[in-house]
């Protein structure tokens, strides 16, 4: 009956129990039970760490202890694993700090020498920062228009951004073109792996490449823009791969979550223009106090530039005076002198000084003098002599008349000589000139008749005169009747003598 | 064929076009895409970029073209400007049988560098029916095998505009698929 159920569960439950005898081995194993795991630990450990991320944080607990212990233990190990990339990467960044600092040496080195480096150096000085740094900050004149990031591997874009918000239509077909001349230049002429080409520059535009595994950040840039702005790519793009490493990593060609990272791009779009267009670079205190010194110096000159102006005017009109001749000039102590030869005739320098409005107490003259033979002032040295030789002549009448006799045709005839002469030296020196003829009559006779009879006289003479060819214009005729005597007795002799035409030269103004 | 407005949504796709040495790739794509670069990209850097839209089941997508310079004796393929293509364009002068077995071969090689991803060959020159030197047979084994062929002619533009929409297409269902197995 036993053997007969046992036969039965046997029939019945035969495969079942050979499936559960087979489990129990496989876990009651400790080699099978490993293998059973192990064959779905690997996607275990993927479906539990792509729901649950505290199971990540786990895992990177347990990760950073084993990496620590092994450390601990033997560094030897890791640093032989890590040793192919922090090779690489210190490399790279040695040879980029070097590559920048060339670049600041050449800028500095071509502008160290101009005539605005000489201002940056005072404001250097005036400001106490490194020279350096103001060539940096003055001289660099760029700015990024426009900046893409492109996936690494695919060459495609991801986002990109510009300067002027105007977004380059082709960008994606630039983006793919830049990563396939990389990928050109990189086959071409890098000797190792991560070797990439960051830089090219065509006249005054350049594009920086930026490359991290994934991403690369590149820049058009306009201009020579300063090492230090490689900084600034760096920095953008190692943030984006920080923040968006899965999005990256994942991309399928959906770029719309890399709206993102466009403020990591905007923040490369840096640019500076030139110091002039710079705002907010004047200095008020100092543009001030340039003002007041100007004013003050204004303020001082004017005086003392308009002295010396009518100082030389004077001595220059000096020097064109006929009769002047200046042998000395200057100044001594607060005061100016003057020295030289002064014909009689000359003009008088105290008199011109007062024209030009300088004060005469600033002035001391010393002069010698001289006769000159300067035309003008000989000019005017015969008018004198005519004048007097002239004014020396009378044209006598006898008693009661007033014609002319012909023993005075010759004084005229002197006379009109003499005239001549004075006309002529006035007309030289262009000065107006005016002869007077003077009828005079003894005491003798009524007063009325006598100043009829003087009338009549000088109106011969004049006649005469004109007759003889003198111009009417310079010649004048009236009679003094007998109130200007030219002799006062009552003799014979006197009364001769009042009978007569006299002569005087005038000089109207 | 008209300017196209890039949709900011679109989804990109960088597709390779490769082939042997003048079987027309260029010219096969010429009126059909949108490029900025001169032909001579070819031959000093091996590579010239164009850009295609389409909408293929409602979706935009703008498939970046890498135009590859021939392969042979002269010009060896850059394999480095495959990477990261999501699908590629085999082209072949259906009347030069080498130009297939050229396309077979590198076939292969493209796909030892990208993995199994989507791709078409285009048979160019089918306005030249009468010169086909290549027998319907050696097509119809390939198609057997899995790939997707299609005759075009860059002369009359017959099959092309049909070709870039089938790649879009498996390209997306190929994105597709990776995302519903990655959940």
């Amino acid at each position: 009956m036993t053997s007969e159920l046992a036969k039965l569960r046997e029939l019945l439950l035969g495969p079942e129990q050979a499936a559960i005898e087979a489990l129990r081995e496989r876990f009651d194993d400790p080699k099978l039970f490993a293998e059973a795991v192990g064959s779905v630990l690997a996607e275990a450990i993927r479906l539990r760490a792509s729901g649950d991320p505290r199971f990540k944080q786990l895992l990177e607990r347990i990760v950073e202890d084993v990496i620590r212990n092994s450390v601990r233990r033997n560094p030897a190990i890791l640093t032989d694993a890590l040793f192919p990339i922090i090779s690489g990467a210190v490399r790279k960044s040695v040879a980029a700090a070097l590559r920048g600092m060339m670049e600041s040496i050449d800028q500095l080195v071509e502008q160290g020498f101009s005539r605005r480096a000489f201002k940056w150096r005072i404001e250097a000085f005036r400001t106490g920062r490194p020279f350096g740094e103001i060539v940096l900050l003055r001289s660099t004149l760029y700015r990024v228009e426009q900046v893409f990031l492109i996936h690494r591997n695919t060459g495609l874009l991801l986002s990109q951004r510009a300067a002027d918000s105007a977004v380059h239509r082709d960008a994606d077909l630039i983006a793919a073109m830049m990563t396939a001349i990389q990928d050109f230049v990189t086959d071409s002429f890098g000797k190792q792996e991560g070797d990439d080409l960051e830089s090219f520059r065509v006249g005054e535009c350049a594009v920086w490449i930026e490359s991290s595994p994934n991403a690369v950040l590149a820049g058009v840039v306009r201009g020579v823009a300063p090492a230090r702005l490689r900084r600034v790519f760096q920095g953008a793009l190692e943030r984006i791969c920080s923040e968006q490493a899965r999005e990256i990593e994942e991309f399928d060609g959906d770029t719309a979550c890399f709206r993102e990272s466009e403020r990591h791009l905007d923040s490369c779009l840096l640019g500076r223009l030139s110091a002039a267009e710079a705002p907010g670079r004047v200095r008020w205190p100092w543009v001030l106090a340039a003002c007041v010194s100007v004013l003050g110096v204004i303020l001082w000159s004017v005086p003392v530039l308009r002295e010396r102006s009518r100082w030389s005017q004077y001595l220059n009109r000096l020097k064109e005076e006929p009769g002047i001749v200046l042998t000395e000039t200057g100044r001594d102590g607060g005061n100016y002198y003057v020295s030289g030869l002064r014909d009689p005739l000359a003009a008088d320098p105290a008199a011109l000084l007062r024209e030009s409005g300088i004060d005469g107490e600033q002035v001391r003259f010393q002069w010698e003098p001289y006769v000159s033979l300067q035309p003008g002032l000989a000019a005017v040295r015969r008018m004198e002599v005519s004048k007097t030789a002239i004014e020396k002549q009378a044209v006598r009448f006898p008693v009661n008349s007033a014609k002319i006799s012909v023993a005075q045709a010759e004084t005229i005839t002197g006379l009109v000589s003499h005239i001549r002469d004075l006309l002529e030296s006035a007309r030289v020196v262009a000065r107006p000139v005016l002869v007077e003829v003077i009828g005079h009559a003894d005491f003798s006779g009524g007063e009325t008749h006598n100043n009829r009879l003087a009338v009549q006289r000088a109106g011969a003479v004049f006649a005469a005169l004109i007759g003889e060819g003198l111009p009417a214009s310079q010649i004048r005729a009236r009679g003094a009747g007998s109130s200007e005597p030219l002799r006062s007795g009552d003799s014979e002799l006197d009364k001769e003598f009042n009978r007569s035409v006299s002569f005087r030269v005038l000089f109207p103004k | 064929m008209n300017p196209t407005v890039q949709p900011s949504n679109a989804i990109q796709k960088k597709v390779c076009m490769v082939g042997a040495f003048a079987v027309g790739k260029t010219s096969l794509v010429k009126r059909f895409v949108e490029s900025i670069f001169d032909e001579r990209y070819h031959t000093t850097i091996g590579v010239k970029i164009d850009r295609k839209y389409l909408t293929v089941k409602g979706r935009d997508v703008n498939l970046v073209l890498w135009d590859l310079a021939g392969d042979d004796e002269l010009a060896q393929l850059r394999m480095s400007h495959l990477r990261g293509a999501s699908g590629y364009i085999l082209v072949a002068d259906g009347s030069r049988p080498a130009t297939l077995d050229k396309a077979i071969e590198l076939q292969s090689r493209v796909e030892s560098t990208l993995g199994s991803v989507p791709f078409v060959l285009a048979l160019n020159k089918s306005d030249l029916v009468h010169e086909w030197r290549i027998g319907a047979d050696a097509a119809a084994a390939l198609e057997r095998s899995g790939w997707t062929i299609f005759s075009t002619s860059a002369k009359v533009g017959s099959g092309v505009e049909h070709l870039f929409e089938t790649l879009a297409a498996k390209m997306l269902e190929s994105t597709e698929k990776q995302v519903s197995d990655a959940t």
